[in-house]
């Protein structure tokens, strides 16, 4: 399976025994002269769906218009800040505003300073030329239903995390286990970390003894390019 | 549909993502680059060039409203209703409804919204979100424009009241 990051790269994934349960979600930040900033780009109509599930919708004031071919939506919760999000034909790109009573025209500034493209293969949102912003801190994340969490994160964002002994051999790299363990010794949270040329992936488990798991970290291969 | 629904638990741990994963180089980054964002927020975007409509002028020395729409977008109906409603002899401003469809003249109808169907003006007042209210003074000058998210907020912009809102 190949599906295309916000960043234009290209996310190779496969070898999974069971499907993923459904599209991508990837973070990325923008960092320009001025600071950074946090975008999430996931299915088209997943932030609405996800505050629904978490039952944060009530929270909000709900406000939205039409914009280039989208729409879009502030989630303000009076609380905390404003969710913005564009929503495209395939998928959206939201991010969080501190602050209430936060016009459109702000979240509009912002995406006006990238080439925003949505296709069915994924969301790209390329810097413009002069915008001096760039992209960085790629995160990709899905999940195979009550199996594990799978995060692929660029190898040259996470040289300082791969461990200097080596690690095991696996079809998607040299992978290292990772256990979380609670007072009494018993593994909370099992993850395993697997490092190739291109992309160094966490995978972490439902549930520390499932043999699933296991299949998943032996045959799973994550790589970008 | 049930699939799609448990994808939105990766939305969840995103935020357990970043508590299990580069812990503290993660989160140090995203408190410093949140206090720059709200640095890099305080400045404001350079308001729009005045521009001037010679059409929504008016001779009574009020204001008036362009609401800009279009026509395949319901909550620009949905607006165009609540400015309907909201419109009368009485207030301070006259309303216009400006689109480039005659359906979008329909969500007026039988108001005092008056509908200008125009294309080429819809090009000319060139917003960049629909719905969007433009205020023009008394002598055709633009003197703001808006998106406009909410029935509230239309009844911000519009300085109505809730009190004033209930009596009509």
């Amino acid at each position: 399976m190949q599906v295309r990051a916000p960043n234009g790269q290209t996310l190779t994934v496969d070898g999974n025994p069971q499907p993923f349960i459904g599209g991508w979600a990837y973070l990325i930040w923008a960092h320009g002269p001025t600071g950074g900033i946090r975008f999430q780009v996931t299915p088209a109509g997943s932030a609405e769906l996800v505050s629904k599930q978490l039952g944060d919708w009530s929270r909000f004031t709900v406000r939205e218009a039409q914009w280039n071919g989208g729409r879009l939506m502030s989630l303000e919760d009076p609380e905390s800040g404003t969710n913005m999000v564009w929503v495209g034909p395939h998928h959206e790109v939201a991010t969080f505003i501190n602050g209430t009573a936060v016009p459109f025209e702000t979240f509009m500034d912002i995406l006006a300073k990238f080439d925003v493209q949505d296709t069915p293969e994924g969301l790209t949102m390329l810097p413009r030329a002069g915008s001096g912003l760039t992209l960085g801190n790629l995160l990709a994340v899905n999940t195979i239903d009550q199996v594990c969490n799978v995060q692929v994160k660029p190898v040259a964002d996470s040289s300082e995390a791969i461990p200097r002994s080596s690690g095991k051999r696996v079809r998607g790299g040299a992978m290292w286990r990772v256990d979380e363990r609670d007072e009494s010794g018993a593994v909370k949270t099992r993850s395993v970390f697997v490092v190739n040329e291109t992309a160094a992936t966490t995978v972490v488990a439902a549930n520390p003894d499932d043999s699933r798991f296991i299949n998943v970290v032996e045959s799973l291969s994550c790589s970008l390019s | 549909m049930r699939a799609f629904l448990d994808s939105l638990a990766v939305l969840s741990f995103l935020g357990t993502v970043l508590l299990l994963f580069a812990f503290s180089a993660l989160l140090g980054m995203v408190r410093q680059l949140q206090s720059k964002l709200v640095q890099a927020q305080a400045a404001v975007p350079a308001a729009p060039a005045v521009r001037s409509v010679a059409r929504f002028a008016s001779d009574d020395g009020l204001p008036t409203f362009v609401l800009v729409v279009s026509e395949h977008c319901p909550n620009c109906r949905e607006r165009s209703r609540r400015l309907a409603d909201t419109a009368g002899p009485d207030r301070p401003w006259h309303a216009v409804v400006l689109g480039s469809a005659d359906r979008c003249a329909e969500w007026v109808a039988g108001s005092q919204v008056v509908p200008v169907i125009d294309a080429a003006l819809v090009g000319t007042v060139a917003v960049g979100a629909t719905p969007s209210l433009v205020k023009y003074s008394p002598d055709g000058t633009e003197e703001w424009r808006r998106v406009v998210g909410s029935d509230e907020d239309l009844d911000a912009f519009l300085a109505v009241s809730p009190a004033e809102r209930s009596n009509a």
